[in-house]
């Protein structure tokens, strides 16, 4: 018992592959005793990982139950693993979609169950291994792996189009990790003279607090940070992902928004943005620009989709742009919501597949115009789907609002990433400028509306939504003119604008972008849950659909109990991730040269209101050397951060720029 | 029935906890069980909510406790994100709770009768439920994560039951539109949030409070934080412009429009103001735009309703317009006054609701006021309840809608801005005229309904329709006679110092909205003069409604409706200002186009996936180019093997940049005094012009000891 005490981690990690191995040998036509095998097998493995989570000690923030073998003593590799705060909740998370997943393919899948089985088992070895790894080269190795199982899913039991979306996400993943392979290569190089070569992420770490890559860092960060994007997916490099998710079976599509997707966004945690933190503070606004375009556009295109997974997988992309914004926030607060998120998407999303795999099986056909009026027909289904729906758009009580609402909070907080220094004036002529040009279009798209139906309709209609609009615009965009008249909308932003601070700040207004976010995704899942559940049955087939059965309901079930307990309880999950997420936002930010985050609850906060007014004239009056000095107008962070980056003195502060401290349970075999 | 505080603390979070119990059991088992139990289940945890909610008021006034508060669990806690479950009963929740559970209670009630032949039965029951526990939480949250829960909870719930008969897709679509449009909203509640969170450090209510009591909070932070609040709370209590959800929403059962879109839930935005009033009162600006868009609301919906035949979409408007009356009380500060007028409103509004929910059941489901008539004959106990609340609303002297539109208007006259005050002393007089003519339309289009539904002539209803229309049960008459004596009465709560009241209200809740910005004392004559022509204008308006409707309809009628150019007017009201076209036409449409052929069609499938696509053709094309070479001829293999020889040979000894360069430097090195052999191209000639000796020469260089590699293309065959 002891020995698997201490081995815990790689018990988990290679039960699936043992059980993969060994149900090659079942027979190819007997079905149910192979299943019978994986989903025992997963179940014990979910067990294994509940004990793991209940040995976890949140408050030590390094790497815990940890493991070290010797693997390849000559290159420094070493088979090493072990959990942290980040990663403890998604093997968690893995483990648990596992059964669900298995138990889904009694009626998702019917022919070669068996070696779908085993590809689901290899998977979810190589997804663990890449969660635990604490060696470079075993992270790439457990990475690569994942990729194997999960093409085969796509390309042998995937829909019309799997081989192209197989081979597209095959090649998409390779293209990103090759590059990340290069770079880990050129790291552990770069560090070799800090006492041998080593591929151990704690020593890597630990020595690149002290080296000094120079101009090379950069390259780093964005080698790793590619690979991770699309493994993400960050937009632009989300296009596979809807193909393979609409090609994907259920199982696949699950494991592959669920978990796969998440380790794009643990590895820029734990790699990019850790290991590069001076790099990763020069991409940091685009990151966040990049998350927050995600998370509207993601929205956006998923509002117009006709096909069931495809406005799910658009959906992902929209979700995890919140993650990254928390993630990149490096505020506690974000990257708590970040790591928090992520679980919630594995459930909420994982949910949402799972539940389009069953109206899958009945009818054969994914277009949401195929449906419609299942509520009547399907009312336990109908309930579980709206309720996931209401998860996955954030609705207080559920489990998504307690991810985003955090993301939102934190990011909002985010201090020291300044893009651009304005002044109130400068501010509030943009604002006016950019109320006048959307109501300017508005009238322009009314008066476009009106020619075309002027024939058909009376014309006062139009010539009162015409003249409505002018006097929205007007009322909206005229600019302040002495004490009071017009530009009410401007106007707060003009007084508020004397907190440069605030409106500099990126990450403060990207925070307000995505708090947008919470309108579309009500937008896009209601139009679904509109399209498949209300009205009318359209179409005969429909009438006669069976409710769940009762395994589909124990199937569902557990997502449906953890959505909601997440929603109410989530402090038992936010306890396992805050010591870790404090320790990552300071030491990213002490190591990167930015502000320190916010811990406590309570600020003085007399001292950081803005009280000060705008004075009258401000509107008119520009700061005179603004316009000239780009220096000032388009630096990345906050001049006094910058000069802190350049101190001298911050590479040999060890004790903030350690990150994981001592493993907590360190053992040498070799 | 008193408690002592610290017993009835732990009873608190019970108050909305209870309807939630009772929520998930309909919910989750209710169709399976016989409507009695249902029943039982829904009517029974709200009536215990009620009794706790006297309870805990009952206290309060004793004097035991100046509020209750209570935490229930730290419902997330992260870095400076920490948010309790904590609820707090002071005067004005303590008004708001016994508002929702006993309204809510009378509801209940009539829905026993209203929805008995439903099949969704026990569903119908579990969402009203739900909303209970939702409302509660919102009235009693001390934190504004967890207001913010009540606040979507009760979004949730609407958007359920507007949607209940979903069969119907208009009625899931005006759902759907529900949603979406308080989803607008709540964006303006979440960065409210941020702001507040990130300057002060606190989201709970109590502490926001001390941090503006130490002044901790500027004009321009609470400036954006309330403007994003009242985005906020025209999402959920239906302002411009957010408020064309609200008309839609009538497409839910009548008890819902009666509780969630006349009582409370569209009052959350009143209730959150008021709640809120210390951070308001920190920013005219934010209290102008509030009492603007009020005024504006009050007259501009009231416009619309009268022309409306629907006899829901009537109220719905007038919901919308009084709705407009408080957040004028509200905006200049008054919110004792606002919130007078909120609890008045819950009385005749839900009767008026319930009313013509009755007459609508009566008729099988004819909601057409050109359908109806003369049907206070036949339905005596409703038209006596509706009438009643009639006389309430359009302010009939003494009755509560009188009194409680008094105050507003009144405040409204006497309003001064703080430090804006001398700028805004116009604005004050202009806000109270828009109310007081918005006061004489609601009694035009009140008195029309009531004529047009009970009095002009006889029945126009279909032979099969009029037969069957009948006076309802008594569980639907009860609640109707309980609010109609409660918009009588209610007055009583709120009577003012000028009729010799005490305005009780005021003084109740002053501890938590502090004193009403003027009081009516000294100012007696104006007093009267607002009062009286609010109520001549409110007559001016019956007198209108009778001539056009009461008898039959007049003449000159159809002059209006039909005739150029006056039927300009009405095709405008009727056609509700044509508000939603134009939201169609500016926002949905173009968000809709620019969503699928921009952003899907055009950047997503052509340019994004395009690119990869293409990389992915290169890919092969270039696969393709070097399968050419691979046909599996001996000679064509060898021939490409010279080829590629020769140039091999050709690149490595053809000298490169860097090489030339070494060689130039030793040139200088070894020649320093032949200047001459440099040429001006950079290119070095050697001494001896015979190739062989400067390959020779150069091989010799220790830098070229061994040959650079050479990138050239290697004709191998691209995989396939």
């Amino acid at each position: 018992m002891s020995f698997f005490a201490d081995h815990l981690l790689s018990l988990i990690v290679f039960l699936p592959m043992l059980g993969a191995l060994l149900a090659l040998a079942f027979p190819r036509e007997e079905h149910s005793g192979v299943r019978g095998f994986a989903l025992a097998l997963s179940v014990i493995d979910l067990a294994l990982a509940l004990w793991l989570w209940r040995r976890f000690d949140p408050s030590n923030t390094g790497m815990q139950l940890y493991e070290l073998v010797a693997w390849i003593p000559s290159m420094g590799i070493s088979y090493s693993v072990g959990v942290d705060g980040v990663s403890i909740l998604l093997v968690v998370l893995t483990a648990f979609l596992a059964p669900l997943v298995i138990l889904s393919t009694y009626s998702s899948v019917t022919e070669r169950i068996r070696e779908y089985l085993v590809c689901l088992l290899f998977l979810q070895t190589g997804m663990l291994g890449a969660f635990v790894a604490t060696d470079l080269f075993l992270f790439y190795v457990f990475w690569e792996v994942m990729l194997v199982p999960m093409y085969f899913l796509i390309g042998i039991w995937g829909g019309r189009r799997r081989i192209y979306a197989a081979v597209k996400f095959f090649l998409y993943t390779m293209a990103g990790s090759l590059l990340m392979l290069v770079a880990i290569l050129y790291l552990v190089y770069a560090v070799r003279d800090q006492g041998g070569l080593t591929f151990s992420y704690l020593e890597v770490v630990r020595r690149l607090g002290t080296a000094d890559l120079g101009g090379a860092e950069l390259w780093l960060f964005a080698a790793f940070a590619l690979a991770f994007a699309i493994k993400v997916p960050m937009f632009p490099f989300h296009t596979w992902l809807p193909d393979a998710h609409v090609e994907a079976p259920t199982g696949g599509s699950v494991v592959l928004a669920g978990v796969l997707l998440k380790l794009g966004t643990f590895g820029f945690l734990r790699y990019a943005l850790w290991m590069f933190p001076k790099a990763a503070v020069v991409f940091l606004p685009a990151l966040g620009l990049l998350a927050v375009i995600g998370i509207i556009y993601g929205a956006l295109v998923s509002m117009v989709q006709t096909d069931f997974k495809r406005l799910i997988a658009f959906s992902s992309v929209s979700h995890l742009g919140f993650v990254m914004l928390g993630l990149v926030a490096m505020t506690v607060s974000g990257v708590a919501g970040g790591i928090l998120q992520m679980v919630n998407h594995g459930i909420s999303t994982g949910a949402l597949f799972l539940l389009v795999g069953v109206i899958y099986e009945r009818r054969h056909t994914r277009q949401l115009d195929d449906f419609g009026g299942l509520a009547k027909v399907m009312p336990r289904y109908a309930a579980i789907f709206v309720l996931i729906a209401l998860s996955s758009a954030g609705l207080p009580g559920l489990n998504g609002f307690v991810g985003e609402f955090m993301i939102l909070m934190g990011t909002f907080q985010s201090e020291g990433v300044v893009l651009v220094n304005t002044t109130t004036a400068e501010l509030a002529w943009v604002g006016i400028a950019a109320v006048g040009l959307v109501a300017l279009l508005a009238v322009l798209l009314t008066a476009v509306s009106v020619s075309q139906r002027l024939a058909r309709e009376q014309t006062g209609t139009k010539a009162a939504a015409v003249g409505a609009v002018a006097v929205l615009a007007l009322l909206f965009a005229c600019p302040p003119v002495g004490n009071f008249a017009g530009g009410w909308l401007v106007r707060p932003l003009l007084s508020a604008g004397t907190n440069q601070e605030l409106f500099g700040e990126v990450f403060a207004l990207l925070a307000v972008l995505a708090a947008s976010g919470v309108i579309f995704a009500a937008v896009y899942l209601l139009i679904a849950t509109q399209r498949v559940f209300f009205g009318p049955v359209h179409h005969p087939e429909n009438e006669h659909l069976s409710d769940l059965s009762a395994r589909e309901q124990t199937v569902l079930l557990p997502l449906v109990v953890v959505a909601v307990l997440m929603g109410i309880f989530p402090q038992p999950f936010l306890n396992t991730i805050n010591p870790t997420a404090t320790a990552i936002a300071q030491s990213f930010r002490a190591r990167a040269g930015l502000p320190a985050p916010a811990t406590s609850s309570m600020q003085p906060a007399a001292v950081q209101a803005p009280t000060v007014r705008a004075p009258e004239n401000s509107m008119t009056v520009p700061s005179s050397p603004a316009g000239l000095d780009l220096q000032r107008r388009l630096p990345w962070r906050r001049p006094q951060n910058r000069a802190a980056v350049n101190e001298p003195t911050l590479r040999s502060t060890a004790s903030p720029v350690l990150p994981f401290p001592a493993p907590a349970r360190t053992e040498v075999k070799k | 029935m008193s408690f002592e505080p610290a017993t009835l603390l732990r009873l608190i979070p019970l108050i909305p906890l209870l309807p939630l119990v009772g929520a998930a059991v309909n919910g989750l088992f209710g169709a399976r069980m016989p409507r009695w139990f249902v029943s039982l289940t829904a009517l029974g945890v709200v009536f215990a909510s009620f009794c706790l909610s006297l309870a805990a008021l009952l206290t309060l006034t004793s004097g035991a406790a100046p509020e209750l508060r209570t935490t229930l669990y730290t419902w997330m806690a992260s870095g400076t994100v920490t948010v309790n479950l904590s609820f707090l009963v002071n005067p004005l929740s303590a008004v708001m709770i016994l508002v929702v559970t006993g309204v809510g209670f009378l509801i209940h009630l009539y829905s026993v009768g209203y929805m008995s032949h439903d099949p969704g039965y026990a569903r119908y029951f579990a969402y009203l439920n739900l909303f209970t526990f939702a409302m509660l939480t919102l009235v009693l949250a001390d934190s504004l994560p967890l207001m913010f829960l009540g606040w979507e909870g009760v979004g949730l719930c609407s958007y359920l039951l507007i949607g209940f008969w979903f069969t119907d897709i208009e009625k899931a679509s005006a759902g759907k539109k529900a949603f979406i449009v308080n989803r607008i909203g709540d964006f303006g509640f979440l960065v409210a949030m941020m702001l507040l969170l990130r300057f002060t450090g606190t989201l709970d209510i109590d502490a926001l409070h001390r941090v503006v009591t130490a002044g901790g909070i500027g004009p321009a932070l609470a400036t954006g934080v309330c403007l994003m609040l009242f985005l906020g709370a025209t999402g959920k209590s239906a302002q411009l412009p957010l408020y064309i959800w609200l008309p839609d929403a009538m497409a839910g059962p009548t008890p819902v429009s009666a509780l969630i879109h006349a009582a409370t839930m569209v009052t959350a935005g009143v209730y959150m103001v008021a709640r809120l009033g210390f951070l308001f009162a920190l920013s005219p600006i934010a209290m102008l735009t509030v009492a603007s868009v009020g005024a504006a609301t009050a007259i501009f919906a009231a416009t619309i309703a009268t022309a409306q035949n629907d006899i829901k979409k009537v109220l719905a408007y007038s919901t919308v317009s009084q709705l407009g009356f408080m957040f004028l009380a509200a905006g200049v500060g008054a919110y004792a006054a606002a919130v007078f007028h909120l609890v008045t409103h819950a009385f005749f509004k839900a009767c008026l609701f319930l009313g013509s929910g009755s007459v609508i059941h009566g008729m099988s489901g004819e909601q057409d006021i050109r359908q109806m008539g003369g049907l206070r004959k036949k339905m005596p106990i409703t038209f006596a309840t509706f009438f009643v609340a009639t006389l309430a609303i359009t302010g009939f002297p003494l009755t509560a809608g009188f009194i409680s539109k008094d105050a507003v208007l009144w405040n409204a006259f006497a309003a001064s801005f703080g430090a804006y005050g001398a700028v805004f002393a116009g604005v004050a007089k202009l806000l109270w005229g828009v109310g007081a003519i918005a006061a004489g339309f609601t009694a035009f289009y009140m008195w029309r309904l009531v004529f047009l539904t009970f009095f002009s002539g006889e029945l126009r209803a279909r032979p099969e329709v009029a037969a069957h229309v009948h006076e309802s049960s008594w569980t639907m008459t009860l609640p109707l006679v309980l609010l109609a004596v409660l918009s009588l009465l209610g007055g009583a709560l709120g009577w003012p110092h000028l009729l010799g009241g005490a305005d009780r209200l005021s003084a109740w809740l002053m501890p938590v909205v502090g004193p009403a910005p003027v009081s009516g004392e000294g100012h007696a004559a104006m007093e009267w003069l607002s009062m009286s022509t609010a109520t001549l204008l409110g007559v001016a308006g019956f007198a209108l409604a009778f001539i056009l409707y009461a008898r039959r309809l007049h003449p000159v009628l159809a002059t209006l409706v039909t005739a150029r150019p006056y039927r300009w007017l009405y095709l405008r009201l009727a056609g509700k200002w044509h508000v939603d076209e134009l939201y169609q036409a500016t926002v949905v449409q173009p968000l809709e186009w620019v969503s699928r052929v921009i952003l899907y069609e055009a950047v997503d499938k052509r340019v994004i996936d395009g690119s990869v696509n293409l990389v992915g053709w290169v890919g092969r094309s270039v696969g393709f180019l070097g399968q050419l070479f691979q046909t599996g001829n001996i000679q064509k293999y060898l021939a490409i093997f010279a080829v590629a020889l020769a140039v091999l040979l050709y690149g490595w000894l053809t000298p490169s940049a860097g090489q030339l360069e070494a060689a130039q430097a030793e040139a200088r090195l070894v020649a320093p005094a032949m200047p001459a052999l440099a040429q001006p191209d950079g290119a070095v000639r050697p001494p001896s012009s015979e190739p062989g000796k400067q390959l020779k020469m150069k091989l010799q260089h220790p830098l070229l000891a061994k040959p650079p590699p050479q990138r050239v293309a290697r004709p191998q065959g691209g995989g396939r």
